[in-house]
């Protein structure tokens, strides 16, 4: 395929892309298979993100095909006799910082969540120790400073987050840095918001609700209809994101169970219970034993 | 007159004579051997599925149960003779059954596939041709057996409530330090156990203490791993108590009989057949007398009680008559899953 025609169709997938599993893969392999025309196929995804045209919604999908995309080339790479070698992965990561402040553009931070699971995603495949902003991120409702505090008192809007160009750190770690700028930024809106505008007491239309038809609505908030579609999404994200916790990758032409399942997912993957997770686990057990019993005609 | 409604309560478990009571209601006497050979094909048949799926070893566990719950109410017949009622004949298709038992249990075990996907990976497996079409019908008639399967398990979704066996296999060893070696044994003691009706008698706490109760008698040091195991303390035995389990010790009882059992009639089928050497080392016999040893020694356990349990009440209890599928069509079927609601019900 030439470099023109891998352009359109990928172009088109990413146009078209959702959440579940298949399309987010489909998309990933697809370019993966192209790696030749990454020069191609990497501004691309960089330019649906630039559209002010597409949807917040697309674009937290996007920030999820580039976790899988990280992901697919980083195990397909690491594979033994693999033919490829880690296509695309230093360019999406230099760019994250950047690709970042797309997704959750001014104060339009509702992609915050989804962006925060995939970060984590991604610094999990290339093996970058977060925990301290994992932690940072748990702990932003304390972290505001009294200056913060006092500005939300005086309605004052909380600063742009900005990309710090001089930042010499790793593009992951700049862009964990940013996430919790924008957790922070998020916090703050929502403290002022709650401060300064009183509740609407009185019964609103559904076009009130959602700014229908009015200049009011400012640029990228969600319509009724996206909301409703965003809801979807988030369903097959949250299907996704357990999909990762039940996996079991098998020996290839295994007969039978294998010890190696039993090690893998067994016995390195069970721990002896705490004590309060074994009374747990044997009260909710005493609690089956009535089910039980009442299953049986006869008392055992 | 004709029944427009009807009232039944969720039994997760039957005894085993009310099991062959319904086995011989489903499966006609010249048919017990082909259903058991159909038995180990779908078997398989998940198994596969599963593996080019990645599901966890749970959800067969699961769909097999379902699998089996759906003979114990449906006759089991095959149709291939008349090519005329394709729809009627992929109904009765046990492998299409055994796929609606895995889509329900995929949905149970929170481990969801979309049913297309499933149909996509079993058909190749089966080098069936895959057509639009066909899938489509293949889709339907799933969907329809399902919804089948849903009644007969009364909508309750608690019968495997939060753990499966194999975790609670696990999670019991690890409390009484069981080495590697003899955990390995009961795991795949579980394994085998999935091809048996056991789950449809007995809830999964016992089936996994029973199994830990005959590996410490079995003590099958000579199993072969790649992991070496620490030596196992010979008091664990003797300071196991059911109640600690919270394990009626009667259902543990049924199930250690049960176990030693399935080994001595189907030892040559089963995955322990590969783990463990021909000849018994303690015994210097094949591992099948050790089995049978074991089963003399348990032989005076006091097991399920079934004293209520006779033919003619069988027959008048019509929770365990066929399932009548046209009372929800034409009226209400209504389904319940604790016994005193029922009682309060039926006064």
């Amino acid at each position: 395929m030439d470099s023109f025609e891998a352009n359109t169709q990928f172009n088109q997938l990413l146009r078209s892309i959702n959440p579940s599993v298949q399309s987010l893969k489909k998309t990933a392999h697809f370019a993966i298979k192209n790696w030749e025309n990454e020069d191609y196929l990497f501004p691309s995804i960089l330019d649906i993100l630039n559209d002010i045209h597409v949807e917040l919604n697309t674009k937290s999908t996007i920030f999820q095909l580039i976790d899988v995309l990280i992901n697919e080339s980083f195990t397909i790479s690491a594979h033994k006799d693999s033919a490829y070698s880690y296509p695309y992965i230093n360019n999406l990561k230099s760019a994250l910082p950047q690709i970042l402040l797309k997704v959750l553009p001014g104060h339009n931070n509702y992609n915050l969540y989804n962006v925060f699971n995939s970060l984590r995603n991604i610094s999990k495949t290339l093996k970058i120790d977060t925990s301290e902003y994992e932690q940072q991120w748990n702990l932003s409702s304390e972290m505001l400073s009294k200056e913060e505090m006092e500005n939300i008192d005086l309605n004052l809007p909380y600063p742009e987050v900005v990309l710090d160009d001089a930042s010499s750190n790793d593009p992951v770690v700049q862009a964990w840095e940013l996430l919790i700028k924008k957790r922070k930024q998020s916090f703050y809106d929502r403290l002022r918001l709650l401060k300064h505008q009183p509740p609407k007491t009185e019964d609103l239309s559904e076009d009130e609700m959602f700014y229908v038809n009015t200049k009011e609505r400012a640029h990228n908030q969600l319509t009724k209809k996206q909301i409703l579609l965003r809801m979807e999404d988030d369903r097959e994200t949250h299907k996704r994101s357990k999909e990762s916790l039940w996996v079991v990758e098998r020996p290839k032409n295994s007969v039978g169970v294998t010890e190696e399942e039993f090690m893998g997912f067994y016995w390195n993957k069970f721990d002896k219970l705490s004590k309060e997770d074994e009374k747990a686990l044997f009260e909710t057990l005493e609690g089956y034993n009535e089910v039980v019993a009442g299953s049986y005609k006869d008392v055992q | 007159m004709e029944k427009t409604s009807s009232l039944s309560i969720s039994r997760p478990y039957y005894s085993p004579k009310e099991l062959s009571y319904l086995h011989s209601k489903t499966i006609a006497d010249s048919k017990k051997v082909i259903y058991n050979q159909r038995k180990h094909q779908v078997y398989q048949y998940l198994f596969q599925i599963i593996k080019v799926l990645k599901l966890p070893l749970k959800v067969l566990n699961t769909s097999m149960i379902y699998y089996q719950k759906f003979y114990l109410f449906n006759i089991f017949e095959e149709e291939f003779e008349d090519f005329s009622n394709i729809e009627k004949s992929m109904e009765l298709d046990p492998f299409n059954v055994s796929l609606a038992s895995l889509f329900l249990a995929c949905k149970n075990e929170d481990c969801i596939k979309k049913l297309r996907d499933i149909l996509l990976v079993a058909n190749k497996i089966k080098d069936n041709q895959i057509e639009e079409n066909f899938i489509e019908l293949q889709r339907k008639i799933i969907l329809g057996l399902e919804f089948k399967l849903l009644q007969i398990l009364q909508f309750n979704f608690n019968n495997q409530i939060s753990f499966s066996t194999d975790s609670l296999v696990l999670q019991f060893c690890k409390k009484i330090n069981l080495n590697y070696k003899y955990s390995l044994f009961c795991w795949l003691v579980n394994f085998d156990l999935m091809l048996t009706p056991i789950g449809l008698t007995l809830p999964p706490h016992c089936i996994a203490l029973a199994i830990i109760i005959i590996s410490l008698n079995f003590k099958p040091n000579d199993l072969k791993t790649r992991e070496l195991s620490s030596g196992v303390n010979e008091n664990i035995l003797d300071s196991l108590n059911p109640k600690d389990f919270k394990c009626p010790e009667k259902l543990v009882n049924e199930g250690i009989l049960y176990i030693l059992d399935f080994y001595i009639h189907q030892y040559n089928l089963s995955i322990l057949n590969n783990y463990l050497p021909q000849i018994n080392e303690d015994l210097n016999k094949e591992q099948i007398f050790k089995f049978m040893n074991l089963k003399s020694k348990f032989n005076n356990l006091r097991t399920l009680n079934e004293h209520s349990i006779d033919g003619n009440l069988l027959k008048q209890d019509e929770s365990l008559s066929l399932f009548d599928y046209s009372i929800s069509s034409k009226g209400t079927s209504r389904f319940i899953n604790k016994r005193k609601r029922l009682l309060e019900e039926i006064d």
